[in-house]
């Protein structure tokens, strides 16, 4: 029974690609035929019109590879959009979430500016940062720390405000100081909050960079991302090009939430529930 | 006669506007007595051990320790909560060594003294792991040493092995007596259970509730050290039987 529920693991997900590998090969033949089925189609234009509908995997991987330096490159340029603004995002998050977890005072002076960034639409957002950094990479990484600091300061500050009563209470039998309360306590007691909030931060950063490109991306020299190109490739009609460009996108966006996972497993290893006891 | 350690005097506690939790409670204690509270629940037994601890003020009157407010006198005291309270992302001998390290005490001093306290709970082999790989009765222990660290005078425990079963808990009470056997110190215990708070103290304190009251005292005569045949002795269920008795009287009024 366990070997068969090994082999499980990899044959359902080979067995599911095959299917709609199938499943796609039917739908792209019956768009060709549906197509040349209409008076005065030839078969050409019938295969032109189907691969801009619905190219084959084969095509696709052909596009890649045709285009493969032009891809890498943007994807090495979104890449590096996403890592910084993340990195500003957890970096400033959990600074201003330390802020409001220490005084209900600063809370209440600072939490209404943070929401106030989280609940203006990235989309008016980014014509206002392109004005004040330009257009290009400076734009793209505040688009990017834009949308994944509010996860990191609201999760952050709910685990440094949520702190057991009983544990606070030790402390104060302890007589510790509010400075060793903080490093002791409350910021060890809030990193499972927090690394939710890097996981959060860490999905939404690909996503980021890529709108920011569309939005505010600069090709000159080089510097264009996934979200510049998809842009190029649509103007082409290349759609063959755009769904390699899609699968890389969904690749970066995998290797992005993967770091992160390995970091909050990593993190929490030894003591979390979250990860903890499934080692043993 | 020996001068008390810790006197209660007049003491009240209401919680905010809430109704007074606890009223004209008096009670002196003497150096190396081992004192339980046991009452209905809701009587105030807990509270009292949060006013000694200094982590609520009283509404009125005080308790003294020694010369001093307790408030003032937290250096000599720790407090062994209801669930053992350790730390998760600390293994076992860090847990046992934090008051320690919160009071700034070098580095030698405080592994020479964690690994004298991981001795005397006989938790050597478990020293390196972390919380949620000991079983509960293990935990306590960890909670025992580390408030043993930081040799307090005065021991306040909250009904530290309510959650354990009887067995576990007839050997950690059996053990609780032996290490305070090693290292004396005056003992504050709330339970809910008679067996336990005549079995280890060498004073019970039975207490009415609404508002907690002293409503009875009554001394436990046996010697220590206290072995596990006492459970079985006819003067120690005779005496259980005249708690169980006072308790019900209080319950009744």
């Amino acid at each position: 029974m366990s070997g068969l529920r090994r082999h499980t693991i990899w044959l359902m997900p080979v067995l599911s690609a095959l299917i709609i590998w199938g499943l796609w090969h039917g739908a792209a033949a019956w768009i060709e035929y549906a197509k040349m089925a209409q008076p005065g189609v030839e078969p050409d234009e019938a295969a032109s019109v189907r691969r801009i509908l619905l190219p084959l995997p084969g095509e696709i991987l052909s596009a890649f590879w045709a285009n493969r330096s032009l891809i890498l490159h943007a994807t090495g340029n979104t890449f590096l959009g996403a890592l910084l603004g993340f990195l500003a995002a957890v970096g400033a998050g959990g600074a201003i979430a330390l802020l409001l977890g220490l005084s209900r005072s600063i809370k209440r002076a600072l939490y209404p500016w943070v929401l106030v960034l989280q609940m203006t639409p990235i989309i008016i957002m980014a014509p206002i940062f392109a004005l004040w950094l330009g257009q290009g990479i400076a734009s793209i990484v505040a688009i990017t720390f834009t949308i994944g600091f509010f996860p990191v300061v609201a999760n952050t500050t709910m685990g440094l405000i949520s702190t057991d009563k009983n544990l606070l209470d030790l402390f104060a039998v302890c007589q510790a100081t509010r400075r060793q309360e903080l490093l002791y306590l409350r910021i060890p007691y809030a990193m499972p909050y927090f690394l939710t909030g890097v996981k959060i931060a860490g999905t939404l950063a690909p996503l980021g960079a890529i709108t920011g490109d569309i939005l505010v991306g600069n090709s000159a020299s080089g510097r264009a991302g996934i979200g510049f190109l998809t842009i190029i490739f649509r103007g082409n009609l290349n759609v063959p090009a755009l769904y390699a460009t899609a699968g890389v996108a969904c690749l970066l966006g995998f290797c992005f939430v993967g770091a992160v996972n390995v970091f909050h497993w990593w993190a929490l290893r030894h003591w979390h529930d979250s990860v903890a006891r499934k080692d043993q | 006669m020996t001068a008390p350690l810790v006197v209660f005097q007049h003491l009240a506690k209401r919680y905010g506007k809430g109704t007074l939790v606890l009223d004209d409670f008096n009670l002196s204690v003497e150096p190396n007595e081992f004192v339980s509270f046991i009452g209905p629940s809701g009587c105030g037994k807990s509270t009292v051990l949060k006013l000694v601890a200094g982590l609520t003020p009283a509404t009125e009157g005080e308790v003294r320790v020694g010369e001093q407010d307790a408030r003032a006198a937290r250096d000599s005291l720790f407090l062994v909560f209801q669930e053992a309270n350790l730390l998760p992302w600390l293994r076992v001998r860090d847990n046992v060594g934090l008051p320690l390290r919160l009071r700034g005490t070098d580095a030698a001093r405080r592994q020479a003294r964690v690994d004298q306290m991981i001795e005397l709970v006989g938790l050597e082999e478990s020293s390196e792991q972390f919380p949620w790989q000991l079983s509960a009765g293990m935990r306590m222990r960890v909670a025992i040493a580390r408030a043993l660290s930081v040799s307090p005078q005065i021991l306040l425990l909250d009904e530290p092995f309510a959650a354990l079963d009887e067995m576990t808990r007839d050997k950690l009470n059996e053990e609780l007596l032996d290490i305070r056997q090693k290292d004396p110190f005056t003992a504050f215990f709330v339970t809910h259970s008679v067996a336990e708070a005549v079995f280890l103290s060498s004073r019970v304190v039975v207490m009415s509730t609404k508002p907690g009251r002293v409503a009875r005292v009554i001394d436990v005569p046996f010697d220590y050290p206290r072995r596990a045949e006492l459970r079985e002795s006819g003067a120690y269920l005779s005496l259980l039987a005249e708690t169980a008795q006072a308790l019900r009287e209080v319950n009744r009024l």
